[in-house]
């Protein structure tokens, strides 16, 4: 059975970091701002993050995921770095030892403030992303360990709400003293995704048509405003599932929510 | 939690007619968590000592020894403790977990075990509006003995038979040991409860239907195992579960609920591999499959550490060919062993772990990797896996830590480039007789891929020098359908085609060029590429296939041919 494949997220490899965004970025020019010293404070929305990626913000936002880096490397000197497969975040950290200032009363508090204090690991700070909001979806145990995994969600502006960011998972690692060890992460850089144009009803009916004549009769439920991350930009989509009728298709279908073109089918069943 | 359908099956040939083929399509996984506790005290099988008790062993001493123990039969039962082949036929005496039943049924505290049997009754199977059969009919059969326990169910002396209630405590007590095995030892919780197991499943087809539907009648076999989430039921028209399950056919003579590596195979998926490893995502160097690879090779290392024996499917698997047997003893390698398909180059990382295990022991090995496992994301990659893995190796014991980097690094994982040799090449004649697998259009979205999708795996050609042009040629087909596939090639002379992560996908190449129907026969296509593309190739040439139609295709052969002189024909491409 193949993998689940996705195109919920823009690409990404491993590697140095300075080589991925060397090739990545090549036409890039530095950045004009500069880095912030201080990231935004979670829910601190960005009037001015762009809604395409341009080599200049993906720099930025990889600036401050090495601004974020670098402060945890003054407490955690043998930190090592694996970046995602595009190079601009952190896909994991190891070695990794942080614990916040005064004890915190949970694991989950500890896993909270780690995050909000290092947002440039979502590629937050130096107008470059918008900051994700982490709903626990989980913690998990092994021994004295704990590992906290959270669905990340941003706010969408005009909807006055948080969507989740479909298929993205971030988790932090605790130890049995309660310090973080870990992080890993598959959230890309969060930007300002195009206004919704079309409607739920015309996103099934559009769901419906991709799936194609073969699966007339597919059985079509309810469509779901979501974020997705294609090729660096974050759209506004909706999650439509399909049952088809007729075969043995399970089909996740993502429709933009800005254009109506497909963004994504995640055909849930293999064989 | 959020659930999905993933990755999963005992990685057995999809065959039969159309409606096992949508049977198959139940292969999945997604787990879940719940608080609960863990009242079983199994010990497990290691090669460190660690050693064989309830968990998979038989009771302790020999089978007289324990009956002798045992003045009644309570909570005792016989299994398989591997499977029919490697145990040559002998069943062992174990006691079962307790179960949480009042009616002697086989409902414990991490498995409810469901007999599917032959019968009428089960769910109806819809196609379209017509209603063309029906799923088993799922009752509990093993029933305690009068005396506390189930010795009085042995395997039927009809191999074929799909309604044996040894199946269920076949079922019972090796899911039970798998729990145990992850919870006693290294506290995962993510399973505690009791997951529903399907066995002897089969599925019905209406005679008067099955000819109109192109279905064959009556009972159809299920020649697989899978993980499946409650929901994954509806896309088959049955109705929703009340819960996720694991599912084991009947198919022939084989059962596969009798092959405690395949239980502990879907099993771990159930533990570990729902939540993540699941995705299937674009690189710099084309499509990363190996998330879906990593989880197959976790579910394979764990069976086997459970047995302490490197063989998945001697019995289950081997039934549908015994190429499909999966021995972690042998060493495969990244790049060289990659062909593209998850459970096969899932053991690339599965015979490093289990060498590994063999030096270190089991108990520091899964330990390790289960720490690792536990941080790991649906997208992460072999490069993160690897980190991760040695970073909690290098945590506990630096000499430890050096062991797996050794091996890692021996067996390629550790910044392995997904690319191999050209070379003339022939499925068929591999060890996994596995094609290599193009995705198409319909399922990688509308928007990206300009040049059309790319494969897992590039191609690298060595060029003499003296070389005026190279002959690529394939057999290529989309199954299911008559014409040629659409197909491609991106050619960069020097270093390996990369992708535009930041421009939907586009391919920086010197040259892409469309693999054309070969003069010399019709099944197959080529190319033949002179200029650019092999002027300062510093004597390698990279070739990364692409499928640009909406269709998956397959190519089942390769041939490479150098010229010295410049030829001519159809298929001439000369690169600017
Ligand atoms: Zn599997």
């Amino acid at each position: 059975m193949s993998g689940r494949w996705s195109l919920l997220r823009w690409p990404r490899r491993s590697g140095s970091s300075a080589l991925a965004v060397a090739t990545a970025l090549a036409a890039a020019a530095l950045c004009p701002q500069g880095v912030e010293a201080t990231p935004p404070r979670q829910g601190q929305a960005r009037a001015t993050t762009p809604t395409d990626p341009t080599p200049a913000h993906l720099q930025r936002a990889h600036l401050a995921a090495e601004a974020a880096i670098a402060s945890l490397r003054a407490r955690s000197r043998g930190l090592k770095v694996q970046w995602q497969r595009d190079g601009v975040l952190p896909e994991l950290l190891t070695a990794l030892r942080w614990q916040p200032r005064s004890a915190l009363a949970t694991p989950e508090a500890t896993a909270r403030a780690f995050l909000a204090a290092h947002v440039g690991l979502c590629g937050v700070g130096a107008n470059a992303g918008m900051p994700p909001r982490f709903e626990l979806l989980a913690i998990e145990r092994l021994r004295a360990r704990a590992v906290l995994r959270f669905q990340p969600f941003a706010q969408v502006a005009e909807l006055g709400r948080a969507l989740p960011i479909e298929g993205a998972v971030a988790s932090v690692t605790l130890d049995e003293s309660g310090a973080v060890i870990g992080f890993t992460s598959d959230l890309n850089v969060l930007l300002a995704p195009s206004p919704a144009r079309i409607t739920a009803g015309e996103a099934e009916r559009l769901a419906r048509a991709a799936l194609g004549p073969a699966f007339a009769t597919a059985q079509v439920g309810s469509a779901r405003l979501v974020l997705a991350q294609q090729w660096g930009a974050t759209r506004l989509a909706y999650s439509v599932p399909t049952v088809a009728r007729i075969g043995v298709q399970h089909e996740r279908v993502l429709i933009d929510a800005h254009d109506g073109s497909v963004v994504a089918r995640d055909n849930e069943v293999r064989q | 939690m959020k659930r999905s359908l993933d990755v999963c099956g005992a990685c057995l040939p999809t065959r039969g007619s159309a409606a096992g083929l949508a049977l198959m399509a139940l292969l999945g996984g997604c787990g879940t968590e719940s608080p609960g506790t863990n009242p079983s005290t199994f010990e497990v099988v290691g090669a460190d000592g660690l050693r064989a008790g309830d968990g998979v062993g038989p009771d302790a001493g020999s089978d007289d020894a324990a009956e002798a123990d045992a003045p009644t039969g309570a909570l005792r039962g016989r299994v398989y403790l591997h499977d029919p082949v490697t145990d040559q036929g002998e069943t062992t005496l174990v006691t079962l977990v307790q179960p949480i039943s009042t009616d002697g049924t086989l409902h414990g505290p991490y498995a409810n075990v469901w007999n599917c049997l032959n019968q009428p009754g089960g769910p109806k199977v819809r196609y379209g509006e017509v209603e063309v059969g029906a799923f088993c009919l799922e009752q509990q059969t093993a029933k305690v003995g009068d005396d506390g326990g189930w010795l009085h169910i042995l395997p039927p002396t009809d191999p074929s038979d799909p309604e044996d209630p040894f199946a269920e405590v076949q079922m019972y007590h090796h899911v039970h040991a798998m729990h145990a095995y992850f919870k006693d030892h290294f506290g995962l919780s993510a399973v505690d409860y009791p997951l529903d197991a399907l066995v002897n499943v089969n599925l019905y087809i209406d005679p008067k239907i099955a000819p109109l539907a192109g279905l064959s009648p009556g009972w159809q076999d299920f020649a697989n195992a899978a993980f499946v989430p409650k929901d994954a039921f509806a896309a088959f028209h049955l109705p929703p579960r009340k819960a996720d399950a694991i599912i084991f056919g009947q198919h022939g003579k084989t059962d596969l609920a009798y092959d405690a590596s395949v239980i502990y195979h879907e099993y771990t998926h159930a533990m570990i591999g729902t939540t993540r490893l699941t995705s299937m995502i674009p690189d710099f160097y084309g499509i990363d499959h190996m998330p879906g690879a990593l989880n197959e090779a976790f579910a394979d290392y764990f069976a086997a550490s459970m047995t302490n024996h490197p063989v998945i499917g001697a019995y289950a698997i081997a039934a549908s060919g015994a190429h499909l047997i999966r021995d972690l003893s042998i060493v495969r390698r990244c790049p060289l062993d990659l062909i593209g398909e998850i459970h096969a180059d899932g053991r690339i990382l599965s015979s490093a772990l289990w060498r590994v295990r063999a030096q270190i022991g089991a108990q520091f090995v899964d330990g390790v990797v289960l720490r690792a496992v536990q941080q790991f994301t649906k997208a992460t990659s072999l490069q993160g896996a690897v980190k991760l893995i040695l970073s909690e190796a290098e945590g506990e014991d630096a000499a430890m830590h050096a062991a797996f980097k050794k091996i890692f690094t021996e067996q390629g994982l550790i910044d392995c480039l997904r690319v191999k040799p050209w070379k003339d090449w022939k499925a068929e004649d591999t060890v996994d007789k596995v094609p290599y697998r193009l995705m198409g259009r319909g399922k990688l979205g509308g928007q990206g891929f300009p040049d059309g999708v790319p494969g897992p795996l590039q191609f690298s050609v060595a060029l003499p020098s003296g070389t005026k042009a190279v002959t690529l040629r394939w057999q290529a087909w989309a199954p299911g359908f008559f014409s040629q596939p659409t197909l491609a090639i991106g050619v960069q002379p020097a270093k390996p085609v990369t992708l535009n992560l930041f421009d939907k996908g586009k391919i920086d190449a010197k040259a892409v060029m469309p693999m054309s129907p070969d003069p010399g026969d019709i099944a197959w296509q080529s190319v033949t590429l002179t200029g650019a593309c092999l002027e300062g190739a510093a004597g390698k040439l990279y070739v990364l296939p692409l499928n640009a139609a909406n269709a998956d295709a397959e190519v089942t052969r390769m041939t490479l041919t150098m010229h010295t002189t410049t030829p001519t024909g159809p298929n001439l491409r000369t690169c600017k």
